[in-house]
Order: C-alpha cells, then sequence, then structure tokens
C-alpha cells in the first residue's frame, strides 16, 4: 500500500463516505495517508519546496470541497493526485509566464546519505558516480530541464511508482501517451546526465 | 525498415515491466541480438534509478491542520460562500454574489479615500530607520526598477517599465509613463495633476529628526509635512500606482520563508505578478509587491523583523490574513501601530486600513494573536485622513458610496469603460496604502537587548514617532508562541 506509513486503518472509500456524509473530520487521515506523497510529488513537479507546499494544501482543500464529485471509479488516491497535479501544472503554466525561483527551498535537499545508499543498493547502479549532494543536484537540474509533459510522468513513474495505467488516468491521457512520453523523456535525461551515467 | 534502437518506447515499457507476454519475448529477443539496445536499455535502467534515488520530502508536520485551518477559515471569512461540503452550484451562486458585494463595497471604499487624499507618503518603520546602516539601506529603497501594474477601464493589465523615486519628480516621470502607456480610459492629464499636487505636497526640504507632534490633523499634516518628516527618516515618495514593494527584515529564517509564503499565497488568490528578491537578486515569487529585503540583526542593531507592505487597498485584510497567519507561524507576536495609534492586535489594523467603510474580514484573532501589541504601522495622509474620520463614523457611512458611485459603475462594468480624469485619478490615488508591521522574534540570542517598553501605549498621537515604536510598545503578552 501506498500509505504513508499512516496507522489509521480504515480504508479510504469508507473515509471519503464519511466526508460526503458531512463529518469533516474523517477528511484528516487522508491528509495524513496521503500527504507525504503528494507533497513530494509537487515538490518534484514544482522544483519549488514552498510551491509545493501551498499546492498539497491547495489539493487537499479541493479534494474536500469536491469529494462529492468523487465518483469512486478510482481510487481516492489516484483521483487526488489528479487534482494535485493538475494544480501543480496550473500554477507552472502560470510560473512560466512570471518565472521565479524558490525562496525558501531548503539547502542541502539532497539527503547525501541517502542518495548514497539508494544508488549503491542497485545491482547495477552507477558505482563510478559519486554518491552524494551533487548528484542530486545534477539530477534536479535535469528534471528541471524537461518540460512538464515530461517530467511528470517521470515523477510519477520514476519516484511514485504509479503504473502506466495509473499515469494514464491521473494525467487523462491515454497510456499510449504515457508510455512515448515517459520514453522521451528519460532519453532526454540520459543525455543530460550522460557526464554521470559514463554515456559517451 | 527498422526503426533506430532509441525510438524503441517498448524498452522502456520493458524496463517497467508494462509489456504484455508477446511484447516483453519481442524485446526479449532484441536484446539478444542487439548490443546498442542492451547498453541504451542499461542506460535507462540507471537514469530511473538516479531519478528514483531522490530524497524523498515529506510534508511539513502540520499540514492536516494547515488544511484543516485553511478549510475553517474559508468557511468564517466566507471565501467561496459556503461551507467545504456545500453543493457546489450553490457555493458558486453565493460565492458570486459575495464577491460582487465585497467588490462594490470595495470600490465605494477606495474611492471615498482617494477623494479625500491629496498625497501619499510611504513611512519606513522607524525600527528600521533608527540605525545608521538601516536608513543607508532604506534610502536604496525607493530606487525601484520593478515595472508596476496598472489597470485600466476594462481590467486590462498594462505594465510600465518606468523608476519609483523619492522625490516628486519621480512621480511626474512616473504619470508620464503611465499615461503614455495606458489608454484613453486614463487620461494622462489626470495622472499628471496628481503628481503635480504630490509634487507641492513634498516640495518642503526635510527638517531630519524633527517629527510633527500633535494629532492627526491635514493641516498638521500639510505644514509640517509627514513628507518631510518621513523623507528624514528615509522616507519613499512613490506613486501609489506603482509602489508594490515589500521589505521583510528579519534574522529567522523561519520568518522570512514564512512571510514569503504567506505573501505567495495571497498572490495566488489574487493572481498577481509578484518578484521577492533577497537585495538585488530575484529570489522567489509572491503577491502584489516586487521587493523583499531582510537584514540581519548585526545590520540594523535589533531583532525585531520589520515587514513593509505597500498593496492594493482592497486587499488589505487578505493580506493581513496571511500575516497573521506567517507570524502566528513563525515568530508569534506581531505588533501593529497605527498612525502612532497603537492597535491592540492585527485584526485591529483591518478596519482602520479600510477607512472603516468595510466590514472587517478578519476574524476573531487567535489568542496568541490576541495578545499582540502594537510597535509600528503608518500610512500615508489620506489613510490616516480616514482612520480618524473612521472613528466618528458610522462604518458603512452613506457618504461614501455616493461620492464614488461613478467609480463603482466603471468598474463593475465588464465592457470597456471610460472614466473620468478626476475619478481615474481617484481610483489610482486610493489604489495603494502602505503597512508596515513588526514581527518580534522570541528572545533567545545574546545580542538583542529588550527594547525600553512604556506603560500606556493606547494612543500615541505623535505625527512621527522620533524613536523606535518599539520602543513605546508594551511588551508582548506571549513571547514563546514560534516554533523559530
Amino acid at each position: 500500500m501506498r500509505a504513508s506509513g499512516h496507522v489509521c486503518q480504515v480504508g479510504d472509500a469508507e473515509l471519503v463516505e464519511r466526508c460526503r456524509r458531512g463529518e469533516r473530520a474523517a477528511f484528516e487521515p487522508l491528509v495524513r495517508r496521503y500527504q507525504d506523497r503528494v507533497f513530494n510529488a509537487c515538490l518534484r513537479v514544482s522544483g519549488n519546496h514552498a510551491e509545493a507546499e501551498d499546492l498539497t494544501q491547495e489539493a487537499f482543500m479541493k479534494a474536500l470541497q469536491a469529494i462529492d464529485r468523487f465518483d469512486g471509479r478510482s481510487g481516492f488516491y489516484t483521483w487526488l493526485f489528479r487534482i494535485a497535479i493538475n494544480l501543480t501544472l496550473s500554477a507552472r503554466r502560470r510560473g512560466a509566464r512570471r518565472p521565479t525561483v524558490s525562496l525558501d527551498a531548503p539547502v542541502g535537499n539532497c539527503g547525501e546519505d541517502s542518495i548514497g545508499r539508494r544508488l549503491s543498493s542497485g545491482e547495477s547502479g552507477p558505482d563510478r558516480v559519486a554518491c552524494d549532494s551533487e548528484t542530486h543536484r545534477r539530477v534536479l537540474e535535469a528534471l528541471a530541464g524537461l518540460n512538464d509533459d515530461y517530467r511528470v510522468v517521470v515523477v510519477l513513474r520514476d519516484v511514485e511508482s504509479f503504473s502506466y495505467d495509473e499515469i494514464a488516468e491521473i494525467l487523462e491521457v491515454p497510456v499510449g501517451t504515457v508510455k512515448s512520453r515517459l520514453h522521451r523523456a528519460r532519453l532526454a535525461l540520459r543525455n543530460t546526465l550522460a557526464p554521470i551515467l559514463g554515456v559517451t | 525498415m527498422t526503426r533506430p534502437v532509441e525510438q524503441l518506447e517498448e524498452l522502456t515499457a520493458y524496463l517497467d515491466g508494462e509489456l504484455d507476454e508477446d511484447a516483453r519475448q519481442r524485446v526479449d529477443a532484441l536484446l539478444e541480438r542487439d548490443a546498442a539496445a542492451r547498453a541504451l536499455l542499461e542506460q535507462l535502467r540507471q537514469t530511473s534509478r538516479l531519478v528514483g534515488a531522490l530524497p524523498r520530502a515529506d510534508a511539513p508536520g502540520d499540514l492536516a491542520a494547515a488544511v484543516t485551518a485553511r478549510i475553517e477559515r474559508r468557511e468564517l471569512l466566507g471565501n467561496g460562500g459556503e461551507p467545504w461540503n456545500a453543493t457546489p452550484r450553490r457555493a458558486v451562486r453565493w460565492g458570486r454574489r459575495l464577491s460582487a458585494a465585497a467588490a462594490i463595497a470595495l470600490v465605494c471604499t477606495a474611492g471615498w479615500l482617494g477623494w479625500q487624499r491629496s498625497s501619499r507618503v510611504v513611512v519606513v518603520p522607524e525600527l528600521v530607520g533608527h540605525t545608521d546602516e538601516a536608513r543607508r539601506l532604506v534610502a536604496k529603497r525607493p530606487k525601484l526598477e520593478d515595472p508596476a501594474i496598472l489597470r485600466d477601464g476594462d481590467h486590462r493589465e498594462k505594465t510600465l517599465s518606468r523608476k519609483t523615486e523619492t522625490d516628486a519628480d519621480g512621480l511626474l516621470d512616473a504619470a508620464n509613463s503611465a499615461s503614455a502607456v495606458a489608454d484613453n480610459a486614463v487620461p494622462c492629464v489626470a495622472m499628471a495633476k496628481t503628481a503635480n499636487r504630490r509634487l507641492a505636497s513634498t516640495e518642503q526640504p526635510p527638517v531630519p529628526g524633527e517629527a510633527p507632534a500633535g494629532d492627526w490633523d491635514e493641516e498638521a499634516d500639510r505644514s509640517a509635512g509627514i513628507a518631510s518628516a518621513g523623507r528624514s527618516r528615509g522616507v519613499a515618495t512613490a506613486p501609489p500606482e506603482a509602489a508594490h514593494w515589500i521589505e521583510i527584515v528579519s534574522e529567522s529564517y523561519e520568518t522570512r520563508t514564512a512571510v514569503a509564503r504567506a505573501i505567495r499565497r495571497y498572490a495566488e488568490i489574487h493572481g498577481q505578478a509578484v518578484r521577492l528578491r533577497e537585495a538585488d537578486r530575484v529570489v522567489g515569487v509572491a503577491g502584489c509587491v516586487t521587493r523583499m529585503r531582510w537584514l540581519k540583526p548585526e545590520e540594523t542593531g535589533h531583532s525585531e523583523t520589520v515587514l513593509v507592505v505597500d498593496l492594493p487597498r482592497s486587499q488589505a485584510d487578505d493580506l493581513l490574513h496571511a500575516m497573521s497567519s506567517a507570524a502566528s507561524e513563525a515568530t508569534g507576536d506581531i505588533h501593529v501601530v497605527a498612525n502612532g495609534r497603537q492597535l491592540a492586535s492585527i485584526a485591529e489594523a483591518g478596519p482602520w486600513i479600510m477607512g472603516g467603510s468595510l466590514p472587517l474580514q478578519v476574524p476573531s484573532p487567535e489568542p496568541k494573536m490576541a495578545t499582540s501589541r502594537a510597535v509600528g504601522i503608518r500610512g500615508d495622509r489620506a489613510v490616516l485622513r480616514a482612520g480618524r474620520k473612521t472613528q466618528a463614523r458610522s462604518p458603512m457611512s452613506p457618504e461614501p458610496v455616493a461620492t464614488s458611485r461613478a467609480a463603482v459603475a466603471a468598474d463593475t462594468n465588464e465592457g470597456p469603460t471610460r472614466i473620468s480624469a478626476g475619478q481615474a485619478a481617484r481610483k489610482l490615488e486610493a489604489d495603494v496604502i502602505t503597512l508596515a508591521l513588526v514581527l518580534r522574534s522570541p528572545p533567545s540570542t545574546s545580542q538583542r537587548s529588550p527594547p525600553p517598553r512604556k506603560t500606556s501605549p493606547a494612543s500615541r498621537p505623535t505625527a512621527v514617532p522620533t524613536s523606535a515604536p518599539a520602543d513605546n510598545a508594551p511588551a508582548p503578552a506571549r513571547q514563546d508562541g514560534s516554533r523559530g
């Protein structure tokens, strides 16, 4: 399960139904359950810590306000991500007209130990790469260099581990489009990260 | 004809285990015979792994509470008009009604205030101005080169590239620039007249160190001059249609970021283009402000966070909300002085700023905010006068409505609208207010000393305080409300 370690055992569907009946307290477990993942996705797509925080809040608020319109055909989690991603992309589009950089993105956001662990744990990881914050910085820059459509699918797949079907549902595009965008996005990333990957 | 291996999207799907059995077998066969395909697959795998290895960033711990608070606040304020679980159609209907009513009321207020105003002075908070270093920094502040946004009669945005000067010549330049790009709905003569009036009101030379005393009085303002007194403190006199800037002074990273977040949120609501700057570097995005500056304690000799905001008057209460939240999140206490009149809380600044013609939309402050004390807020003369009259008038006095009826009509029309020169000038003049708040950081560092305090801060008639407002304010009742 993708829940972020929350102890609440009540299922999403039941919590959603309680929210629909006007029990706002039932929404809090949903927030706690998915806030980290939504925030992380917003952060990786937007590239802005503060903006991601705002977007995450806004996504939950919109989800709550629109919960009567949640038809249950998809999972609440997928539906919530659709809202969050749409908000993030909208914010990005607005931001494109007013280019910005993050005011308060934490310095040292990379988590040096983490990347080292994760990369070294991979069976065929790029051992020759120095697994430090510099690597993270380059990866983040490469992500930022992608256009929004590509970056979103990469984040949803490689960061959030959604299936192609789920990504298609979130983005409301055909699965073939997801596959195509993901392939092109990874190729672009590979080209950008060629020095790290040892690609000549 | 075979495709180049890089066009084989199946490789990516293969990597992700998203191929059906037949396709997977085809890729297996390809990989067995094609070294280039194998190499590409490995590169794609490593690329995917690098992205997946990015550290996960957890949401702020209080996000659930923040969401709940925002929901409750929207319900309280009627933003959207309805509780979260209201039916959408009904919410939209009431939201529109409330928005329309609010817009009319705001324009009425703005028109009334603008009609009464003859000049405008942005006053630097004395907490900033009371050190030499701060004076030097403040002196730089008016030299803004950010584009300003002017809304014309049919609500299109006009971006004006012009500079803001401290003297009245700058006003004239600004007026000319504005009129050069504005369409006929905002005649240039109106702005030129406005600038000329301001020129006349700011020609008196400043008297360094002297501040006019006595009650707030229009004649006293004119003779003693808020402008001149303020200039001695680093006053910026800026055309109201352009002077959207914000200055945040804080040694606290949390304070800066919290306030910046609040402003961004505020900007998001109002859809305004904003840049925040750290010194001369653009570092972020926010609301209707274009400048952000913070100072370290060693630069200013004090530890307070000083926030100076110029913003459209009609949005003052929204920003008050945002800053209230930011203050409560960051440093706790927030202190407000309006025209030397010390306010019990930031909420009290709402009706003062709005000239009393709008119902206060700031909800009852949280207990910790209610304990805040006033330190420094100064506005221009028109605002001050309006503030004084507020005390004697009914909040919904019919006079403002009557005097700005034409402006209301112009502002509520959706199509292109022509308004008179006088109306345009009044709308511009009334559009911006200045707000200065002092956020007091918890007394945690050894380099700060507690400011001296006076015992009766309830009213302070001095036109321009000669010392730091914090020095004259009561001690905050709460010092531990921050997490920074």
